[in-house]
């Protein structure tokens, strides 16, 4: 993780919406290395979606953005105008959304909306443009490039349309790809498959990818590093192996807990999270999780906890001292 | 487990008939194509598959929200296939349904009192015992009874699936279709409601229906489980057998591509081919998954396999199942 | 929106809340209202007025605007600030009973047609189309000639033709609504469809139900003025703004303010009534309008 692709430092956003004030994301700081894939996971209103939308500035007008610092490839974003962010975004910069349809132009062929993005991003003739399109299709894995960019929108599935789309990300080589929640609305089978494509991409390209999910058996197979947010903060940040073996958090734990496994026995329970997420509009002044959490102290509801360190990599924002944390989960099993 | 069948259909169909340009009739959309089916009482039957593969259909088509294209239905031995819609109200106090988005629900402008009064007055409950009864599901269901007067938009998603699942128990339902009651929901509040569902279950004697793509929920909720791939059902076995040893190269390929919450548990790589999911208007004489399946023999292409018993209890519909396994 | 309720108190007003808000930070909105309001009460209580809009002075025919007649004298010099408030008196109410009966036909005919489907829709729906096919003013004009000429019969004409585009929204409308789940449970746990109508559909369909009644208030002003201006619509003494803007015709060069000030009353009612069905729409949706959708 020598050089960093993005460097972002206490992010906050906030929206103002009829006089109210909701505050989306309080505070995050996340790095992304070249080549690595980080998972960000929360549930709705969390603040994932937000957080990343931030970085390339695609939120809507009542939304105000506070940064020390985003950096994306040696330039710090918060400076740029929005002609220079153009640029990035698409160039360096490049997302995917869950809905493939509402991304694509319904009245255009794959095939010249492929070709358009890389004239513009590019500069290269028509002619290139057409024969760099077939191969991104190719490289995606759609059967009948050929036939392919002939077809609109809407002759294709959610599958392979989320594949044209994955194709049109990368025809520009980004050095990050931000993939917010991709598979959200495709089945299984495709989603394994689509999941299958980012890995072999970032292995092949070195692109740096921002993996935003609610779905934890997801990260676990395609993530490298992990940062799960929580009312608008990162509750904790690690490996995957150390989420998912060694978690710190009682947040982190207890969704581990919620997720039924293959191999769970009959007849046990699935160990629910009791509560509901906090407000946004009017955020408690302790740790977000504090109302849900099963090892609270008074000091929890009163100041946000500190982030510890417990490792190069792992971080976690909990009061509890690490081997408390760690008595505490010994007995607990999930997952596997 | 009762053995008492509750619900049996056979050669159930349901095909629907869109509308085309001019109002020319296109193909039919077999949505369920032939199925035959046992529910027992007290069980929770799984129904999985992807999306479009029908589950939905069946489900509504087995309560009898939709009107069957063929086949019958049995409820405790008697056909309810084509009752009139008279008989059917005997039919809705035991058969109820929780949908899958609870936004769309509950009807936004009524209060949580008045959509839980609505199946009440149905039944013809007396209005004064409305207000102790509401109390008494809200209860079951963990809501408040000062929840009453609150509108939908009051509630997160979990609550409002609770509102939905309190309505489906006012009236007492012995059957309940719940289709896919917790897609929409965050991880967390997804066991919440699961549990509540099994709670209930077993305080009230309920018989479930479940559909999900969701595989792991289904595993871990369901007695038997369905395997169902474009309007048939490909696979049927009890729970633990099925997920410890799938027989039809779907099911095989559906529990492969199950992200498992374990990272170094990573999934072998899947062999299936990236072939574009054959649509269920395709005119096709045999296996609806041949053109996926990496087995296939040239019987498979003009003949539709039927649902076998394979090992005891565990059904499946293909003509190589025993070659494969 | 999914997690501010945590622990929300029962909060009825949340609608008044939001409609309120919307006025506090819409200016437009807030003129509309002031304004529609204005227009009506004095509408409504001009006939306390002792003034008469119809008594002539022979000998102070077109006189500009002055301190005595504010708004001058037309050519028969009576008051022309007298005849502009009868006259919008004629408007409004022709306007509003108008709409009311457009409304009336056209919910009804759209939720009919949206909800039975099949044979009752495709008949509806061919009659609207016919209906819209004719030239909409010649169609008013000549039944207005087979009609009577009174108040009655121009409101029903205006309001019998002007609801074919209510019925055509208020249908798709409730095409839509109709596939909703909680419609789909009502139908299946048998529920009688007209108390489906009335309580599931209309409350669903009713922010439209606004919107198209202002627009369609607006829309019948328009009309009267225009029939009037064509001299088909309310006559003489009897006034409306279209009627004194056809008689100010004869009179552009000498008394243009006679054009100017019915002119710039209908542009302003039509506008506002078109502004404030935006705004009130807010009060008729149901989901709460706040900032935490979006996140």
């Amino acid at each position: 993780m020598s050089d960093k692709i993005l460097e972002v430092k206490s992010l906050k956003v906030f929206f103002k919406s009829r006089g109210k004030l909701v505050q989306a994301v309080r505070g995050i700081n996340i790095e992304v290395g070249r080549g690595e894939i980080v998972g960000i996971v929360g549930e709705s209103g969390s603040g994932k979606s937000v957080a990343v939308k931030a970085f390339t500035k695609l939120l809507p007008e009542n939304a105000y953005i506070d940064a020390d610092l985003i950096m994306s490839g040696g330039k710090n974003l918060l400076n740029l105008s929005e002609r220079e962010y153009r640029k990035i975004r698409g160039r360096d910069i490049a997302m995917i959304f869950q809905d493939p349809m509402t991304s694509l132009d319904p009245v255009i062929t794959i095939g010249r909306q492929l070709e358009e993005v890389i004239v513009r991003n590019q500069g290269t003739g028509r002619k290139q443009a057409q024969a760099k399109a077939l191969k991104m299709l190719e490289k995606v894995g759609i059967p009948y490039p050929q036939r392919c960019i002939k077809q609109y929108p809407h002759e294709l599935s959610g599958g392979m349309r989320q594949r044209v789309l994955i194709g049109m990300a990368l025809a520009c080589s980004p050095k990050l790809l931000i993939a917010d929640e991709p598979t959200t609305a495709l089945d299984v089978t495709i989603q394994a498959q689509i999941l299958d494509l980012i890995g072999d991409i970032v292995g092949e390209y070195g692109t740096s990818v921002i993996l935003i999910t609610h779905d934890l058996g997801v990260v676990a197979q395609t993530c490298m590093r992990v940062v799960v947010m929580y009312g608008g903060l990162v509750m904790e940040e690690g490996t995957v192996d150390e989420i998912f073996y060694t978690p710190m958090h009682p947040y982190t734990m207890a969704l581990l807990k919620a997720i039924p496994s293959i191999e769970m026995a009959d007849g046990s329970r699935l160990k629910s999270i009791e509560g509901f997420p906090p407000s946004l509009t009017n955020p408690p002044a302790g740790c977000p999780f504090a109302d849900r959490c099963s090892y609270t102290m008074d000091i929890c509801f009163k100041q946000i906890p500190d982030i510890k360190k417990y490792s190069s990599t792992h971080t976690s924002m909990c009061f509890l001292k690490g081997e408390d944390l760690k008595a505490a989960f010994a007995g607990e099993k999930y997952g596997k | 487990m009762e053995n008492e069948i509750l619900i049996l259909a056979q050669g159930l169909k349901k095909y629907f008939q869109p509308r085309g340009f001019f109002g020319l009739k296109n193909n039919f959309i077999k949505a369920v194509d032939d199925i035959s089916l046992e529910i027992y009482k007290g069980e929770t039957f799984g129904l999985v598959g992807e999306s479009g593969c029908g589950k939905s259909t069946l489900g509504r088509t087995l309560i009898r929200m939709y009107e069957p294209t063929g086949g019958s239905i049995f409820y405790k031995g008697e056909d309810i296939t084509h009752i009139k819609a008279s008989q059917l109200k005997m039919l809705e106090n035991r058969f109820q349904i929780i949908f899958q988005d609870p936004y769309m629900a509950l009807d936004p402008f009524w209060n949580v009192g008045e959509i839980l009064e609505e199946p009440l007055r149905r039944i013809g409950m007396d209005s004064g015992q409305w207000s102790n009864k509401i109390k008494d599901i809200l209860e079951k269901v963990g809501l408040g009874s000062d929840d009453v007067h609150k509108f939908p938009y009051e509630f997160s998603g979990g609550q409002r699936q609770r509102i939905g699942i309190a309505r489906a128990l006012a009236v007492n339902p012995e059957f309940i279709m719940c289709d896919e009651p917790i897609a929409a929901l965050d991880v967390s509040i997804q066991a919440q409601v699961v549990n509540l569902l099994q709670d209930l279950q077993e305080e009230l004697g309920l018989t479930y229906l479940f559909t999900a793509h969701d595989l792991s929920m289904v595993r871990y909720i369901s007695t038997r489980i369905g395997v169902m791939y474009l309007g048939r059902i490909v696979e049927k076995a009890k729970s633990r057998e099925l997920f410890k040893n799938p027989l039809h190269p779907y099911t095989k390929l559906l529990l492969s591509s199950i992200p498992l919450p374990d990272p170094k548990n990573a999934v072998k790589k899947r062999k299936f081919k990236s072939v574009q999911e054959a649509a269920l208007t395709d005119v096709m004489r045999g296996c609806n998954f041949a053109p996926r399946c990496e087995y296939k023999t040239e019987l498979c292409l003009c003949e539709v396999p039927i649902l076998r018993e394979l090992e005891a209890g565990h059904f499946v519909a293909c003509h190589n199942a025993k070659e494969i396994n | 929106m999914n997690s501010s309720n945590t622990k929300a108190k029962a909060k009825p007003g949340r609608r008044i809340e939001n409609l309120i808000w919307e006025f506090k930070n819409n200016k437009q909105a807030i003129f509309s209202l002031v304004y529609i309001s204005v227009i009506l009460l004095i509408s409504i209580f001009v006939v306390f007025s002792p003034n008469d809009p119809n008594a002539i002075d022979v000998t102070g025919k077109l006189k500009p605007p002055s301190s005595l007649h504010w708004f001058g004298t037309d050519d028969m010099g009576r008051d022309y600030f007298m005849r502009v408030l009868y006259g919008g008196r004629v408007s409004l109410l022709v306007g509003i009973l108008a709409m009311f009966t457009s409304i009336f036909i056209g919910v009804g005919a759209g939720m009919a047609s949206g909800y039975f489907g099949g044979i009752i829709d495709t008949v509806l729906m061919r009659f609207v189309d016919v209906l819209s096919s004719i030239p909409w003013i010649i169609m008013v004009m000549v039944i207005s000639m087979v009609f009577k000429k009174g108040l009655i019969s121009l409101i029903l004409v205006i309001g019998v033709l002007g609801w074919m585009e209510i019925a055509r929204l208020i249908r798709s409308e409730v095409l839509s609504v109709k596939e909703r789940d909680y419609i789909k449970y009502a139908v299946f746990i048998g529920v009688n469809p007209w108390r489906i109508m009335f309580t599931h559909i209309l409350p669903a369909v009713f922010p439209t139900v606004i919107t198209a009644s202002t627009a369609s208030i607006a829309s019948a002003i328009m009309v009267e003025s225009a029939l009037s201006f064509l001299g088909k619509g309310v006559s003489a003494p009897m006034s409306s703004w279209g009627s004194l803007l056809q008689s100010s015709q004869k009179f552009l060069q000498k008394a243009p303010y006679m054009a100017i000030i019915p002119g710039v009353f209908i542009i302003l009612t039509v506008f506002s009534f078109n502004k404030l069905g935006e705004v009130v729409r807010v009060f008729a949706e149901p989901r709460v309008i706040s900032g935490e959708e979006d996140v």
